[in-house]
């Protein structure tokens, strides 16, 4: 035998449970089974859809967020380039009179230009990734307010935001979109090197850079797709409000970086399921639905959001934190 | 009441689980006072964790610990400290942001009328560290700034003013080189001549085998000696003690012929590498199945080199040839595509991925081998790849599924030399290959090596440990101040050769 007999006895089990991989599943279970006892109009099929068509839109900032927290990088902008996706959808399609079909394409683009600038900050100049974001953040939402406020409650017309009221199966297809999104990056992240190494850069970027990845150039593109994605949840949230309005995307960073972290997402990065990520928006959705229902006053909702996101960050720490 | 000099500190029936680990099994001995105790034996035989138990840091299942015959009951490193039990870890807990004097003092007073009176911390500190000789350190300077060496040297002085009974240093010399392990053994020595006991934890058997009084060998959480460091005592005993059977005389079998065939074809060449203040001009030269060893004192460029030849740091002049083709812009991406992979000095900074599975770490450097369509991976074969990898370096796993972080530094490392080896690299540079690691690993690791090494790859080995390197290397350069300069051959090694090189650069004898 070789010299590694019974060698298994510096193996040390850190008997660490991975709660993030349940907690969520539960926790939207609860809520759920709760609020269809306790509330007469919940647990109807319009309720359920409406939700999930709200939620629908704002997934879609959640997507890069994860492939990035995964990275153990921060997108903070997520919210306000949500936004942007609307503000620019009525700069294409009131001033240039453009398509919608058009519109969306180019506002992701523009979008994705500002994503991945703000990636070259992060990894070209090592300038700390949530700092970077929360200076777009700001930036693109001084933006937004200006533009749209010059739109005056514009109306878009019919014709260009009918395609989102499509139905296929009496379920919304944005509902679809979503759920065949949150599918697709859960498989490629579960099975595909494109995505997998994701998880690797997370656990320990000067390994990945050591044994040939190219690390900065993928998290560059996630920066990318992040701002790309989330303009499209904007743009198509700002087509079902049918204007351009400064509200679509406030503070919507909040409730994804809520959602990643309750979906079993660690802020120390190497860690994240974008399907778990998409029951997390849809448990935050669910919470406002249901506080709502029960007439709690909206400036307390957000105290209860805000101390839900310290407790999931708490939690965070507490399973994830200080390896050794 | 007091206990007999002998018994000091009692170990008796010491038993520790972790899980369904057991990684300390009814250990029992006792520490003299004013001794220099060394503990041995392999990574995972329980020394780790009995000092955290000493020290105060985690609580034993069952047994006890007597010190001075007073049984210690509350396990907390408050507790340990105002018994008089001090330990310095092998991963320095020191202030990188303030400075040397206030490291040295962190729980001091040194006020005046409210403010900190910096001029007498000062004097306090200089004082302090002009008992250990450490003159270049200057007490106001920032500690982060200060070598590896000198904050271990900072680390036990914070530890001697507090005036502890019994300081326990875990691999204190792992960092240091020769010079400076030696200033640490002195200023050891001294402390015990002035009635210090002292619990000593190291893999070199050369400092171990000089300054204990009495070693004592752990094997698999369980005790196996107390030995006297007696004249007779040998390194072989030792080993046998660690390892529990015959391992040969030697440790090392010092390599006489060169293993490489004189006609291999050139697989690498280094030209003209330098970089301002930190690398002269360097060439080398690499031939197929040839190891060419490179060693240095710290701040040699040992590190600079290996680091610059891989891209891990920009250079300002020279290329690579890889079988012939130039290189001017060296970068790990361009290295590992080349088929040239290098293993880490640090395995804790990078080399790994420790909460990933085995298999996951295995797989890193190939992942384009092992997948298909839109790049879906092939977890069949890479299972397979892991098995086999798993078999032939004798790596002790759980499961395809444990994460390196769960690992024995020895495993660790046996990881990552897979993880090196998986591409089937033509050209390896391997930087520490056995750090920190016990001597079976050790031993495992170096066949490896020269195994493929038979087979045609060509190695760069940077070490620190001599005798590894002679046992490794046809050929062996030596820098200094950031130059190469010497080179010996198989058959012409002898340690004292080397390091008159590395320590005067010349290899003449006598005028120094």
């Amino acid at each position: 035998m070789t010299a590694n007999t019974g060698r298994t006895l510096a193996v040390r089990e850190k008997g660490k449970i991975n709660l993030g991989s349940w907690l969520i599943l539960f926790l939207t279970a609860a809520l759920f089974v709760f609020l269809a006892l306790t509330r007469k109009n919940f647990y109807t099929y319009s309720n359920i859809h409406s939700i999930l068509y709200e939620v629908s839109f704002s997934f879609f900032a959640a997507v890069g967020f994860t492939l990035l927290i995964i990275m153990g990088e921060l997108d903070l902008s997520v919210g306000s380039l949500f936004g942007l996706g609307g503000a620019l959808m009525g700069l294409f399609i009131f001033n240039h009179r453009l398509p919608v079909e058009a519109a969306i394409p180019l506002a992701m683009a523009l979008a994705a230009v500002i994503g991945f600038a703000a990636g070259l900050l992060v990894t070209a100049f090592r300038l700390n990734s949530m700092m970077v974001t929360i200076g777009v953040m700001m930036a693109v939402k001084g933006y937004n307010w200006i533009q749209i406020q010059k739109f005056g409650g514009r109306q878009i017309p019919r014709a260009q935001w009918n395609f989102i009221t499509v139905e296929l199966f009496g379920v919304k297809w944005t509902i679809l979109a979503m759920l065949a999104t949150a599918l697709l990056f859960e498989i490629f992240l579960a099975g595909s090197r494109h995505l997998k190494q994701l998880y690797y850069i997370g656990d320990n970027f000067s390994t990945t850079i050591l044994y040939g990845l190219n690390a900065n150039l993928v998290k560059v593109l996630c920066f990318t797709v992040s701002a790309a994605l989330s303009a499209f949840g904007g743009a198509l949230m700002t087509c079902r409000l049918k204007h351009p309005h400064v509200t679509v995307g406030a503070n919507l960073e909040i409730g994804v970086i809520t959602a990643a972290v309750i979906g079993g997402a660690s802020i120390f990065g190497g860690r994240g399921s974008m399907f778990r990520t998409m029951l997390g928006v849809f448990f935050v959705f669910l919470l406002q639905n249901g506080m709502t229902s029960y007439d709690i006053n909206s400036y307390v909702q957000q105290i209860i959001l805000g101390s839900i996101l310290i407790l999931a960050i708490y939690l965070d720490v507490r399973i994830n934190g200080k390896r050794t | 009441m007091t206990a007999a000099v002998d018994e000091f500190l009692k170990i008796s029936g010491i038993t520790k689980t972790y899980g369904v680990v057991k990684a300390l099994a009814d250990v029992s001995f006792s520490i003299r006072r004013g001794e220099i105790h060394t503990v041995m034996g392999e990574n995972g035989a329980g020394k780790s964790t009995l000092m955290k138990i000493i020290g105060g840091e985690t609580a034993p299942d069952s047994g006890a610990i007597e010190l001075e015959g007073r049984r210690i009951r509350t396990f907390v490193p408050a507790a340990a400290h105002d018994l008089g039990i001090h330990m310095v870890h092998q991963e320095l807990a020191v202030f990188e942001n303030l400075t040397v004097a206030e490291n040295i003092f962190p729980y001091h007073n040194f006020r005046k009328a409210g403010w900190i009176d910096y001029a007498s911390l000062h004097r306090e500190a200089r004082s302090k560290l002009d008992l250990f000789g450490l003159k270049t350190i200057r007490p106001e300077e920032p500690l982060g700034s200060v070598a590896l060496a000198g904050q271990q040297m900072v680390e036990i002085l914070r530890c001697i003013v507090a005036e502890p009974k019994i300081i326990i240093l875990d691999e204190p010399t792992s960092g240091l080189n020769d010079r400076e392990a030696d200033l640490l053994l002195g200023i050891l020595k001294r402390l015990k001549d002035e009635g210090l006991t002292i619990i000593y934890i190291s893999h070199r058997f050369k400092e171990i085998m000089r300054i204990s009084d009495r070693i004592t060998v752990l094997r698999d959480g369980e005790f196996v000696a107390t030995l006297e460091n007696t004249p007779e005592l040998s390194e072989s005993e030792l080993i046998n003690n660690m390892v529990g059977r015959d391992l040969s005389a030697s440790l090392y079998r010092i390599k006489t012929v060169s293993g490489a065939a004189p006609d291999a074809p050139t697989l690498l060449e280094v030209r003209g590498l330098a970089k301002k203040s930190s690398l002269n001009p360097t060439d080398l030269k690499l031939a197929a199945g040839e190891i060419v060893g490179v060693f240095g004192l710290e701040g040699s460029g040992v590190g600079k080199l290996s680091r610059m030849m891989y891209g891990l740091e920009g250079k300002d002049e020279g290329e690579l040839f890889i079988k012939g083709r130039r290189f001017a812009k060296i970068n790990p991406r361009i290295m590992a595509a080349e088929r040239v992979m290098y293993l880490n000095n640090n395995r804790k900074i990078a080399g790994l991925l420790p909460e990933m599975p085995v298999t996951d770490n295995l797989s890193l450097p190939v992942l384009k081998r092992f997948s298909r369509f839109l790049g879906f991976l092939d977890f069949r074969r890479i299972g397979r790849l892991a098995t086999d990898f798993i078999k032939a370096f004798a790596i002790a796993l759980p499961s395809l599924s444990t994460r390196p972080a769960n690992l024995s530094g020895g495993n660790q490392q046996k990881v990552m030399l897979s993880i090196c080896l998986v591409p089937e690299p033509e050209i390896v540079i391997v930087n520490e290959p056995t750090r920190g690691i016990d001597v079976g690993a050790k031993t495992e690791i170096h066949r490896f090596l020269l195994d493929i090494a038979s087979k045609g790859v060509g190695i760069v080995i940077f070490s620190s440990e001599l005798p590894e390197l002679m046992s490794l290397s046809d050929r062996i350069l030596v820098m200094r101040d950031n130059s190469v300069v010497g080179e010996v051959g198989a058959g012409d090694y002898t340690e004292q050769t080397l390091m008159r090189y590395a320590a005067v650069g010349s290899a003449a004898t006598g005028g120094e």
